[in-house]
């Protein structure tokens, strides 16, 4: 190649350099394509509940939902969501999607675009005032709710602006936080352990019963408008009975309608998992099966032998065998029990059984559940501190006087104990020839040597063998 | 477009001005693979990557045409590269090694189509520099023959990049 040629494509090479440059003009429409399609969403929008009435000063986090391209399934769109306001907007809104509502009322667009989809919804940022809660539901129709189920409910509050306006509207994500809920007895206006209403950190209100009977639900708050304390008027609701009967199952269970408990017996430090199961009448006739663990209430006899703890969703009781050789009892219970319960707020498990109370609606189950001994995987076995291996011989280079066996279990629970001494470990001669090589003495784990030959003793423990093979010169 | 076409242009010059001998022209045939790398996701499609070339000492000069061999998924986003070419240039440091390695720079323009449910199907073309690196080392029955593997990042964006793994045969002449 001549000089000039090398040049030539050197010169070619730089201009290549210097002229070409990214495309990113083009760029956004195939980045925007793998976004939207990495969520496999087809289109998007805001969900049913999205607040667009908000109080001014306060804070709302948005969330986009998408339809997934089988066209059913929604998902909660996390990432790679750009939010934003229409010109102008004195609110602002950071790229997480909360939102933080002006000092003065104004009435602006929110934007989410995700990918190439984008969804725009009008929000109102309203100077009236939180004064308290007005209806449980939007459309105040009331629902109906049995023993031992949960009811979404939406608080509708009263709000009014400084120029004595009247706004009634879903209570906003902040003042949601600030209610007190009382519920008492309808009979006789007591403290109610019928139901208790639980409010989540993701804004939402769920009502759970635990007993049937009439209730009285109140909403106590701190109205903006006044400065003072205030409680609505009262709501009435039935929780009625409508459990034909529950049992247990496991965890894992997914048809609900013939599930039982499996395997009734666990080891030492294993763990099993229950729920708890309840066939319901439908107003059609029908019955329904649902999960009901998390409003029924749960005993456990013997509590000692085990540890049980609700699971974080309270969906599920995890029961770890702590005493081997031992047996509990769980029982449970949907409607008014015997047992006096202090809190019901975390869940209802008592260390003893539980049993209905006979003046109240109530099914009961129960399951006995066996903490077994833990397995035996291995063993590590060393006769005079040599190492032996399970059925293989080995030739000692001397003839020792006594033969002394050393063994330690390896267990299921990845735990390892020297048995030597256990009662439960034991050691049998193998005949092998005659006269006999080595015989028992006052200590079990140690053999008198007598003769030349072939030794062998079988230990057995737990239902496993090892056998010492030793050949002696 | 325009640039590549520039470049075509003086790499045929190049090819059929300079005193060549025809033992230093060169074939190089493979099966690659495309990630188109986004901030959103990525696809694979999967191309057949054609190469001439010339190689002088420590110098080789070389046109890819790639063509589409299957599109790639992602959830309901097919896409595909129809076509890419490349005009490349290796630089190989270590010529007296029994495995050679290339430093590789040149420029290319890949075309990607693309189709998404509610969409209009699209079609997008990226021209840009391009860098990477290969090894090639030749059959010892057979020295005109050699394995070769190059990857190669062929367009280098803002927000996505398109890169070519190859691995395939090269013939001297």
């Amino acid at each position: 190649m001549t000089s000039k040629a090398m040049a030539n494509i050197l010169l070619a090479a730089l201009f290549i350099f210097i002229a070409a440059c990214s495309d990113a003009e083009n760029e956004t429409h195939l980045v925007e394509l793998h976004t939207v399609a990495s969520e496999d969403v087809i289109s998007i929008s805001f969900p049913e509940e999205t607040e667009t009435v908000v109080s001014i000063s306060s804070e709302v986090e948005y969330r986009l939902q998408g339809l997934k391209s089988n066209g059913v399934d929604t998902v909660t769109v996390d990432g790679d969501v750009e939010w934003s306001l229409s010109a102008g907007a004195v609110s602002s809104i950071n790229q997480q999607g909360l939102f933080t509502a002006a000092d003065t009322s104004e009435t602006l667009t929110l934007t989410a675009k995700f990918g190439f989809l984008s969804e725009s919804i009008d929000i109102r940022v309203s100077s009236a005032k939180f004064d308290q809660v007005v209806k449980l539901d939007e459309d105040d129709a009331g629902f109906s709710i049995n023993m031992c189920q949960y009811q979404t409910i939406k608080p509708v509050g009263r709000y009014e602006d400084e120029d004595g306006n009247e706004e009634i509207r879903l209570v906003d994500s902040k003042v949601i936080h600030q209610i007190e809920w009382l519920i008492t007895n309808e009979e006789d206006g007591s403290d109610s352990q019928r139901a208790i209403i639980e409010t989540t950190s993701q804004d939402e209100v769920f009502l759970h019963s635990l007993a049937s009977g009439n209730i009285v639900i109140n909403a106590k708050a701190l109205s903006h408008l006044t400065g003072l304390e205030v409680t609505s008027t009262d709501f009435d609701q039935t929780i009625d009975h409508g459990l034909n009967s529950i049992k247990l199952c496991d965890s894992t269970d997914t048809d609900l309608g013939n599930c039982v408990v499996d395997e009734s017996e666990i080891e030492k430090d294993q763990v099993i998992s229950l729920i708890a199961v309840g066939n319901y009448q439908a107003a059609d006739g029908s019955t329904y099966n649902e999960n009901i663990s998390r409003n029924s209430k749960w005993g456990i006899a013997d509590s000692i032998n085990a540890s049980s703890v609700f699971s974080d969703d309270r969906q599920q009781l995890d029961i770890t065998g702590d005493v081997e050789d031992s047996d509990i009892t769980v029982s449970l219970a949907c409607g008014g029990i015997e047992q006096t319960i202090d809190d019901i707020s975390q869940g209802v498990l008592l260390d003893t059984l539980v049993s209905c109370d006979i003046n109240s609606d109530c099914e009961l189950a129960s399951q006995e559940i066996h903490v077994s001994l833990l397995s035996v995987l291995s063993f590590d076995v060393r006769a005079n501190n040599v190492a032996v291996t399970d059925n293989t011989v080995l030739n000692l280079a001397s003839r020792p006087n006594t033969i002394t066996l050393d063994v330690t279990a390896n267990f299921s629970n990845d735990s390892s104990e020297n048995i030597t001494d256990d009662s439960d470990l034991d050691y049998f001669i193998i005949p092998t020839a005659v006269p006999e090589v080595i015989e028992e003495t006052v200590s079990t784990e140690v053999f008198t040597v007598l003769n030349t030959g072939t030794a062998k003793i079988r230990l057995e423990y737990r239902g496993e063998t090892f056998i010492v093979v030793i050949d002696i010169p | 477009m325009k640039y590549l076409l520039h470049f075509y242009y003086l790499f045929l010059l190049f090819l059929f001005s300079s005193p060549l001998s025809a033992d230093n022209f060169y074939i190089e045939g493979s099966p690659a693979q495309v990630t188109i790398d986004t901030s959103g996701g990525e696809t694979r499609p999967k191309m057949l990557d054609l190469r001439v070339g010339y190689v002088k000492s420590m110098h080789q000069f070389e046109l890819a045409i790639m063509t589409s061999v299957s599109d790639d998924e992602l959830n309901q986003l097919t896409v595909d590269v129809p076509s890419a070419v490349s005009v490349l240039y290796h630089y190989l440091p270590f010529v007296d090694s029994d495995i050679q390695l290339h430093l590789i720079v040149g420029a290319s323009q890949i075309e990607v189509d693309s189709s998404y449910p509610g969409t209009a199907d699209s079609s997008d073309s990226f021209q840009g520099v391009s860098f990477g690196i290969g090894f090639e080392e030749s059959f010892s029955a057979m020295p005109q023959l050699k394995m070769s593997a190059d990857w190669i990042r062929l367009y280098h964006g803002d927000e996505m990049n398109i890169t070519a793994f190859s691995l395939g045969v090269h013939y001297d002449f």
